[in-house]
């Protein structure tokens, strides 16, 4: 029996009292280390006995009236660790964040994701990220892959949700509007709904069936063919009752503040001008979830062409305030059939329009040339190209895809590590892209696993006789970041340089993409190749390599308060001064390299920009350029006080003097207030170089 | 300057635009050369080029996955000479 800790407390004579974990008061037992340690972790019986003996004299040497379990553990971990029993360690220590840090964020928040309002779900989401994190690195990664992690080799995404969920998704929302939604997946917890019979209820399906999915995904959801497959619902009606639907359908999204802990759903569409040919034949889903061979998605050629409008009609309206909509972000394909439609010029001065005022739409190009018919752009920049089967699945009403898992290279690292030498440079590429590799193939098991146990509810949901989420189906992503710095650091010349900077640059990633279809053919999965939206991994791997390497590190930004930054994947550094088609040239070149998604931005100077001239740049950037996917950003301070919204990034509002304003700029692929970024993309947003039309 | 035709081995329009594209460097004295995007596709991808056949002259892409008439490509190219 323990003996007497306190001499002054009689009642605490005999039993040294724990409060424990389950916030109940105990007796201290040295018996429960035992048990513990030989269940948790494996152990010997004999070892436990000897670590609990050993922790029972170390509290009595404390002289406390209570001690805490947490800390009963820690004090086991020591006398673990004194047996070098590392692995023993792992699987006993404790979870969780110091106070300090808990009450930063309940009282502060955190500004790492741009996405996150300080608000009380997203406290609860800050605290629970901090634990999952801690357990994906320490639990589901073994050493060296989290510790490439750490030291900043890779950058593993959404570590938050490593072990829960998959990246993102791209929807076929036929198959909701044939089958009904179940937004649980299974319809024990929640209400099971039919097939849509009216356009309303159609409406607020495709937007709650992308709210039920974002709770099983860490990443964006979004709808491909939109407005078409939407059209049959628009038949007979009035233009002005179609605007209102198309209005609902942005709100919906724009508002239910309630996915991933208090954050919008993270969402697009894509609108088409009219019935694209691949899906003309195609029998079309009509109210109701009905299906007739003899009348197909071709017969609602006007629907579909309404519909974009009223679309795009209520992104240049902007919300009550005046504010644009940044979710859903909407992706305009850009096809060839299009320009031999009537009133398509029309309607891409529309869109353009809303370019000007806002920034908000997103350009696809299938004018490059390499882009099959059908792409999925989703999330970031996502663009996935399909395969043979995806065909099948887009005759059977149920296309689906997504990418599993993002892991980044961090290219300037090889550069300074390999000392000039190109053979080097090369080989330690091909070594971080095989940590990637491991880190998703463990990721691969995970959702496997978590698909078995159920709790990837609506992923499983029945898709003739195949689950909705087919693990081997989606792309497994690499990304990277800081090729312009990666190549000042190896070649003395940054990406806009010179011919051959340019030149070896398109090796290094084209290496990345021959590697990754490798692979693809090795396993029979897809291996893609991407330019990683980098919000937070730019930030941190430039900081960690001004660390790592000081006097060798090429970093951009504000070395001094470490507002430091890597240019995203393979862009022109922001500050360049190139004239825009030039830089839109380089970076187009690597856009058919990066199967996996691609993105260029053109910053706008201009507060309003003339809409026509714009769409004269779209078409050049479309016929003339390899660029796949881009969009225009323009900046916009908001007054607080007086609701004005104005472009630029402005210290005061024009409108009435206040410096109560709050500014809007895309951080990387979206749209997010300035005020959540990080310093690194702050300092980023300052540097950019934007272009004035004239 | 150089008249460049971008090709690709199983790419049936490329013969054509090759034959094209030769003419038409024949008799303006030009000097003519074919590039295949899958052997050098980094040179491709300089021009901005990722489909067959594409024509540049010089640096400048004057057609992109199409084949022009003879006289589509002649007018290209002299409203560049000048
Ligand atoms: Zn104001």
């Amino acid at each position: 029996m323990p003996e007497t800790f306190d001499t002054e407390y009689d009642h605490n004579k005999e039993f040294l009292t724990v409060r424990t974990s389950r916030n109940m008061l105990e007796s201290f037992d040295r018996r429960k280390i035992v048990q513990s340690l030989i269940k948790e972790t494996g152990i010997s019986k004999e070892i436990a006995e000897e670590i609990a003996l050993e922790v029972e004299e170390t509290i009595k040497k404390l002289k406390l009236k209570f001690i805490s379990a947490p800390l009963i553990r820690e004090i086991v971990n020591v006398k673990l660790l004194e047996r070098r029993l590392e692995d023993a360690r792992r699987d006993y220590t404790r979870l969780g964040l110091p106070v300090y840090d808990a009450t930063q964020i309940i009282e502060k928040g955190v500004r790492e994701n741009a996405n996150l309002q300080h608000n009380p779900e997203t406290i609860h989401k800050l605290v629970a990220d901090w634990v999952m994190k801690e357990y994906a690195l320490l639990k589901a990664l073994p050493l060296h892959l989290a510790d490439a992690h750490m030291r900043g080799e890779i950058h593993i995404h959404d570590l938050e949700y490593f072990v829960t969920r998959p990246y993102c998704f791209q929807h076929d929302l036929r198959w909701f509007l044939k089958n009904g939604l179940k937004v649980d997946g299974t319809g024990e917890n929640t209400a099971v709904a039919g097939p849509a019979k009216n356009a309303e209820v159609a409406i607020l399906h495709a937007a709650k069936a992308l709210a039920a999915a974002q709770t099983n995904f860490a990443g964006g959801q979004g709808l491909d063919f939109f407005n078409v497959w939407l059209a049959p619902y628009m038949a007979g009606k009035t233009y002005k009752e179609i605007k209102q639907l198309a209005q609902m359908f942005i709100y919906e999204l724009s508002q239910m503040y309630v996915a991933r802990g208090g954050q919008v759903v993270f969402s697009d569409i894509d609108i088409e001008y009219g019935v694209p040919k691949i899906c003309q034949d195609l029998p079309a889903v009509l109210p109701g979830g009905v299906v007739k061979d003899s009348i197909t998605y071709g017969d609602f050629e006007e629907e579909a062409i309404m519909f974009a409008r009223a679309l795009t009609e209520v992104y240049l309206e902007g919300d009550y305030v005046g504010k644009p909509f940044f979710f859903p972000k909407p992706n305009y394909k850009l096809r060839r059939e299009c320009f031999k439609k009537e009133g398509f010029d029309e309607f891409m001065i529309l869109v353009h329009k809303v370019v000007a005022k806002y920034g908000s739409p997103y350009f696809l190009n299938l004018l490059a040339g390499y882009l099959p018919d059908n792409v999925f752009a989703q999330c970031c920049r996502l663009v996935l190209s399909p395969d043979n089967t995806d065909w099948e699945d887009f005759k059977n009403g149920c296309m689906r895809t997504g990418s599993l898992q993002v892991v980044t290279i961090n290219l300037p690292r090889i550069a300074y590590e390999s000392n000039g030498n190109d053979e080097k440079l090369f080989e330690l590429l091909e070594e971080r892209m095989k940590l990637a590799r491991e880190v998703i193939e463990i990721k691969r098991d995970i959702i496997l696993k978590r698909m078995k146990q159920g709790s990837l509810p609506f992923l499983t949901q029945d898709v003739n006789g195949e689950p909705y989420y087919r693990v081997d189906k989606v792309v497994r992503s690499i990304g990277f970041v800081g090729l312009n710095e990666m190549l000042k650091a190896h070649t003395g010349e940054e990406l806009h340089e010179s011919k051959d900077a340019w030149r070896f640059g398109l090796e290094v990633i084209k290496r990345m993409m021959d590697i990754a279809m490798e692979w693809s053919e090795e396993t029979g999965q897809r291996w893609v190749i991407t330019q990683t939206p980098a919000e937070s991994a730019s930030h941190r791997l430039a900081l960690l390599d001004l660390k790592e390497f000081n006097g060798k590190a090429v970093v951009q930004g504000d070395v001094k308060t470490g507002a430091v930054y890597y240019t995203n994947s393979s862009h022109v550094r922001v500050s360049a001064d190139v004239p825009l088609f030039e830089r839109l040239r380089i970076e187009g070149a690597f856009h058919p390299l990066c199967n996996g998604g691609m993105m260029a931005h053109v910053w706008i100077g201009e507060s309003s920009p003339n809409p026509e001239l714009l769409w004269e740049l779209t078409k050049k950037i479309a016929t003339k350029t390899l660029i796949g996917y881009w969009a225009y950003t323009k900046d916009m301070t908001f007054c607080r006080d007086c609701k004005n919204l104005s472009g630029g990034i402005k210290k005061s509002c024009p409108n009435c003097g206040s410096s109560n304003v709050e500014w809007y700029s895309r951080v990387t692929g979206y749209y997010q207030r300035v005020s959540g970024w990080n310093d690194g993309k702050r300092k980023e947003l300052f540097d950019r170089k934007r272009v004035n039309l004239g | 300057m150089k008249l460049i035709v971008f090709t690709k081995k199983d790419c049936p329009q490329c013969p054509n635009a090759k034959a094209i594209a030769k003419e038409v460097a024949e008799e303006l004295g030009l000097e003519y050369e074919e590039i295949d995007i899958e052997k050098d596709l980094i040179t491709a991808l300089q021009f901005n080029v990722a489909s067959t056949p594409s024509i540049a002259f010089g640096e400048e892409v004057l057609f992109r996955g199409e084949v022009p008439t003879k006289e589509q490509l002649k007018q290209e190219i002299l409203k560049l000479m000048k």
